[in-house]
């Protein structure tokens, strides 16, 4: 396979408000009992009070106004708290399955449903807002850019994240007065779960566009169309709630920037946080499915879960004694922060999980991502000791937890330690306040087996390696990965009391990661003037990610001079006996011969 | 309205509409503009576009249109002014009939009008071309006429490979379907393939092949053709064996560098491949020279540069040659060789150290200093005899380097490309260098070429525009505003896909 970088492309997200103007006058005439109820749709209803719930069985939206009835037997979804397009989601909990005739692996699918609305103000303005404020006498004209969908095509292009795919079919209809378009396309190319047909029908009204998308196997597609005839029949526009209101947003938002964690004295930088938490936290409340969600604050963290109780319960137990443990571990690393209470959203299973993540064109991974909000995880039917979805949930706490306490350490740290302590964290259970540590027995395999042929440099010649040397894949493209579990092994003996038994390892990490701090912020210092034109890009909030990646390049860029300081800072007065002891200690721990 | 078409983004019946009822200019690239008024003169075709003119090389232009016009000859010599009182023009090197040379043109441009239709109704995959040829199933979104080349670059490509590695295709089997999408975004789409690729072979299964027409490189898009199919040829060597990294990408980028002669119907193998050999020659000059140990036992990016050109130098050689294939062979059908079935593809492989035994063997090496040895002659055969053909190694070396990330160096490259043969030098690497520059005069001047070469390209246009704004120059931030009208109306998405923020201050 041939590779050459991707175009230069914009992704900025709209930070605006837009609130749109009442629907057109063609479409806000009176509904009366004989007018098909599409054609009278999209009222405004003045007073929210009148809103009535929907009957058991029918999904109501009066923010975009449209009603369905559900299939028997799908679930509700949650949508992201700041997503602004999708309308609704829900998903079968019927599996279907699709077996790859070329390695004969089975894979179950479960189709889903997704309403998206694509207000006609907010697609025309095309994502282009232009801001005229005076500075010091100027006149400063802000454009801010960004990249919401195009149409409904280009919706599916940014979120259908299932193979490649092409229009099969287009069909131009009428129901009940609404001009309607009916489009199938086909996902055949690279679907590894298996070939999916989209079908898609686009109800265009004045002001807004309606795109009620179904996908599911190709295989199985007349059984789901046949299952989803209700959705067909019964979809149908009704009265707004009010003039909609439109962000643009298309996944989770900025809501604390770099400046604001790092600008201010502490008291300014930890009130700004705790409006924050507070508006995070009552954002994704309010956007909580009416039914099948449940949230609690407990201690130091928000859940919103659909998973049982006991499986919510140890969640957040878990969380909160994991929290404590980095605090009581590694609050060192804190630069006087106030920590924010993540927010965990826990599905009740793999497939609402993955259904989550779907109609999103960005975030929605659950905490990999710094513009994820919420960390994500899903009830995991393989285990709470074995399963994968505790160790994710634990190595996005990591994540956040170092994000929020010190985000310079984070954007400066070379790979290796990063990759070592994620590795150390996500193997904890934390079901009391002390923990479990765990060591993924093919990591320690894998770190034997090479540190015995020979094919590993020293521990001493760790502490130097850049990000490009850790991740060199040439050569010996193998090697990335046993170079992976001897950083997970080292980080794991410097971290663990009952491992670190050899010379000079008791608070080896804590002494490297505070030297390591210190050098970080003398090369912020030398580097004041890059960093200052990188902060430039901050003036504008969208610029948050382009600032976070020009920081991250200064630090490559210094990364062998900032290994190279705190080596010295921290290996001054060792000499080579040291070294040979600490080695001996450190390969002796894991069976190393 | 203007329009072009096709691309995936152009909405299908844009051509419905009577193309002789407006001005028409058919590119050479198989692009189609309808709608502005159009005049031919001084070398190049002005487009009257609503925000402003653009002026198209005639270089360009395979076909004018002009609504309402006459065809008219115009003799240049006496002889021709004598034979046109007698009623006959000069066509095609023969004397024809006035009559009979106008009817014939006319026929043959309602011949492309109907051509451009047809590529327009075939411009969104569900209505796409399917083509049988001698050796593939095509499957394009891509103008007719512009794909008949790589149709027949292809086929001439089995046939040569065929030819020197013995090799057939089990005839129960449909032949490989080959998806050629008329860009990038279509590609990725419909493909599924993400990010960087440029192409992929689907080497398990029904086999796939998927690539994409870079309009600005079509020479580069063979290029990518031909790896790609290199991979497809391997298989049928043995369908249940998977080649290694080296030689199999050695091998690939060999044939790869193949080139085609669409007149001769020619192709021609074992060519330079420029772009490679800059990135070994930059190699050596960092001090770095792969071993031929390391290379053979290891997979890198080593075996697309240093690879190739070990195979190069093997396949130069007829004796080394005829051990070499019976090597490429033997991996895949020898007895002798030692082969694992992997767990995931569930296809037989070999191990590094294996393909180093068994290289040995075959090119009769005895022990590690006859190895040596061996890489010492390959060295020197780097030092001596290959040497550049063409001016764009330093181009296409910057776009590797780029690729890498090694913007830096690529930077360096694309300098000193413009500073060897700025004529030669693609509009793609114009802009690619323009945006390496930031902010200055030097990159207004490179996407100012950028946009002199490929006028019609409305992300080059735009990007012009943007750099101009920044200028303090007379005159420039009117004309910024003037490209960047173009540039929307060519495409209104491009600044949406293609704009970067702006903060002014007036």
């Amino acid at each position: 396979m041939l590779h050459l970088p991707a175009a230069r492309r914009s992704s900025l997200a709209l930070l605006i408000a837009l609130p749109l103007a009442a629907p057109s006058l063609a479409l806000a005439a009176p509904a009366t009992a004989a007018a098909p109820a599409a054609a009278a749709a999209p009222l405004v209803q003045k007073d929210k009070k009148k809103k009535k719930k929907a009957p058991k069985g029918v999904h109501r939206n009066t923010r975009f106004g449209f009603e369905f009835r559900v299939p028997k037997k799908w679930s509700n979804i949650a949508i992201k708290t700041d997503e602004e397009w999708l309308g609704a989601k829900y998903v079968s909990e019927t599996e279907y399955s699709w077996t790859d005739p070329d390695d004969g692996w089975t894979w179950q699918y479960a189709p889903e449903l997704i309403v998206v609305a694509f207000p006609r103000e907010v697609m025309e303005k095309g994502g282009k807002d232009v801001e005229e404020t005076e500075k010091d006498g100027e006149k400063v004209v802000k454009i801010k850019f960004t990249n919401p969908y195009k149409d409904y095509d280009d919706f599916l292009r940014r979120t259908f994240k299932d193979g490649g795919f092409y229009k099969s079919a287009e069909e131009e209809d009428e129901i009940d007065g609404v001009k309607v378009t009916k489009r199938t396309y086909l996902a055949e190319k690279l679907a590894r779960t298996g070939p999916k047909t989209i079908e898609t029908w686009i109800y265009h009204t004045d002001d807004v566009d309606y795109a009620v998308q179904i996908v599911g196997l190709t295989k199985s597609w007349k059984k789901i169309q046949q299952r989803t005839k209700s959705v067909r029949s019964s979809f149908k526009l009704i009265e707004r709630e009010g003039p909609i209101k439109h962000s643009g947003a298309t996944g989770d938002q900025v809501t604390l920037t770099f400046l604001d964690l790092n600008e201010g004295t502490p008291e300014e930088r930890k009130s700004r946080a705790i409006e924050s938490e507070k508006t995070m936290h009552e954002k994704a409340i309010a956007r909580l499915p009416d039914e099948g969600w449940t949230h609690k604050r407990e201690k130091r963290v928000l859940l919103l879960s659909s998973a049982d109780k006991r499986w919510s319960k140890r969640v957040l137990s878990h969380t909160n004694n994991l929290l404590d443990w980095l605090d009581d571990n590694y609050g060192y690393l804190n630069t006087g922060s106030y920590m924010r209470a993540p927010i965990i959203r826990c599905c009740k299973d793999r497939d609402e999980r993955s259904a989550f993540a779907a109609g999103v064109d960005s975030g929605g991974m659950g905490g990999w991502w710094f513009l994820d909000r919420e960390l994500v995880t899903y009830k995991d039917d393989t285990g709470w000791i074995d399963g994968w979805a505790i160790d994710d949930l634990n190595t996005q706490l990591y994540r956040y937890w170092m994000s929020e306490n010190n985000g310079a350490l984070q954007t400066g740290m070379p790979s290796w330690i990063d990759s070592g302590l994620q590795e150390l964290v996500s193997q904890m259970r934390m079901d009391s306040r002390k923990p479990v540590f765990r060591v993924d027995a093919w990591e320690v395999e894998r770190f034997r087996e090479a540190a015995n042929q020979g094919n590993l440099s020293s521990a001493r010649d760790l502490f130097l390696m850049t990000t490009k040397e850790y991740h060199n894949y040439e050569g010996s493209g193998g090697n990335f990965w046993s170079r992976r579990s001897q950083a997970a092994m080292l980080i794991n003996y410097l971290a663990s009391p009952e491992m670190r038994k050899g010379r000079g390892a008791k608070g080896l990490l804590e002494e490297y990661l505070k030297n390591m701090i210190t050098v970080i912020d003398q090369i912020e210092k030398e580097r004041e003037a890059d960093l200052d034109e990188a902060r430039k890009k901050l003036k504008d909030k969208d610029g948050e990610k382009e600032y976070r990646a020009a920081r991250r390049k200064i630090f490559v860029e210094q990364e062998k001079l900032l290994l190279e300081r705190t080596f010295n800072l921290t290996f001054h007065d060792w000499d080579e006996r040291d070294w040979k002891q600490f080695e001996k200690g450190f390969n002796s721990a894991y069976g190393v011969k | 309205m203007n329009r072009i078409a096709p691309s995936a983004a152009a909405a299908a019946a844009l051509f419905l509409a009577p193309l002789a009822a407006a001005d028409v200019l058919v590119l050479k690239d198989g692009r189609i503009i309808d709608g502005p008024k159009m005049e031919q003169k001084d070398g190049h075709v002005t487009v009257e576009f609503e925000a402003g003119a653009v002026e198209v090389k005639d270089a360009l232009v395979d076909i004018l249109l002009q609504e309402g016009k006459e065809i008219a000859f115009v003799p240049q010599t006496d002889e021709e002014r004598e034979k046109f009182e007698k009623g006959f023009v000069r066509f095609e090197g023969r004397w024809k009939k006035i009559r009979s040379a106008k009817k014939e043109i006319q026929k043959r441009v309602a011949s492309r009008v109907d051509e451009a239709r047809e590529d327009v109704a075939h411009s969104e995959w569900m209505d796409r071309y399917q083509v049988e040829s001698s050796h593939f199933q095509w499957h394009f979104t891509t103008p007719r006429r512009t794909t008949q080349r790589y149709i027949d670059a292809c086929d001439a490509y089995f046939e040569i490979f065929k030819k020197d590695w013995k090799i057939k295709r089990d005839k129960k089997k449909p032949k490989l379907a080959i998806n050629f999408f008329a860009d990038r975004g279509e590609f990725q789409q419909v493909s599924g393939a993400g990010g960087g690729t440029l192409a992929y072979f689907m080497f398990i299964g029904d086999y796939d092949l998927c690539a994409f027409y870079d309009r600005l490189d079509p020479e580069f898009t063979e290029q990518v053709l031909f790896h790609e199919l290199g991979h497809y040829l391997h298989k049928l060597i043995d369908e249940d064996f998977r080649y290694p990294h080296w030689p199999g990408e050695s091998l690939c980028e060999y044939y790869g560098g193949a080139s085609w002669d669409p007149d001769k119907k020619k192709l021609t193998v074992g060519q330079i491949q420029n772009g490679r050999l800059k990135t070994i020659q930059s190699d050596i000059e960092r001090g770095e020279k792969i071993g031929l140990r390391k290379m053979i036992t290891t997979r890198g990016f080593y075996d697309y540069t240093w690879g190739w050109s070990f195979v190069h130098f093997l396949m130069q050689d007829p004796k080394r040659a005829k051990q070499f294939k019976k090597f490429f062979l033997g991996l895949a059908t020898d007895k002798s060789v030692k082969r694992e079935r992997s767990w995931s593809q569930n296809l037989k492989n070999v191990t590094g150290e294996e393909v180093l035994r068994y290289f040995m063997e075959c090119m009769k090496l005895e022990d590690e200093n006859d190895l040596l040895k061996l890489e010492g002659e390959w060295y020197d055969y780097i030092e001596n005899d290959l040497s550049f053909e063409g001016e764009n190694a330093l181009v296409w070396e910057a776009k590797t380097a780029s690729s890498l990330g090694e913007r830096d160096r690529a930077r360096k490259l694309y300098q000193t490309a413009y500073k060897r043969s700025p004529e030669a030098m693609p509009a793609s690497a114009h802009f690619a260098y323009a945006q390496m520059l930031g902010s200055s005069m030097e990159s207004r001047q490179h996407y100012r070429m950028a946009v002199d070469k490929a006028p019609l390209t409305p992300v080059y246009r735009w990007s012009l525009g943007e750099a101009l704004e920044k200028s303090s120059k007379e005159g420039e931030k009117e004309e910024a505003e003037l490209h960047k009208a173009i540039a929307l109306e060519l495409d209104p998405y491009v600044e949406r896909d293609h704009g970067r923020i702006v903060i002014t201050m007036d």
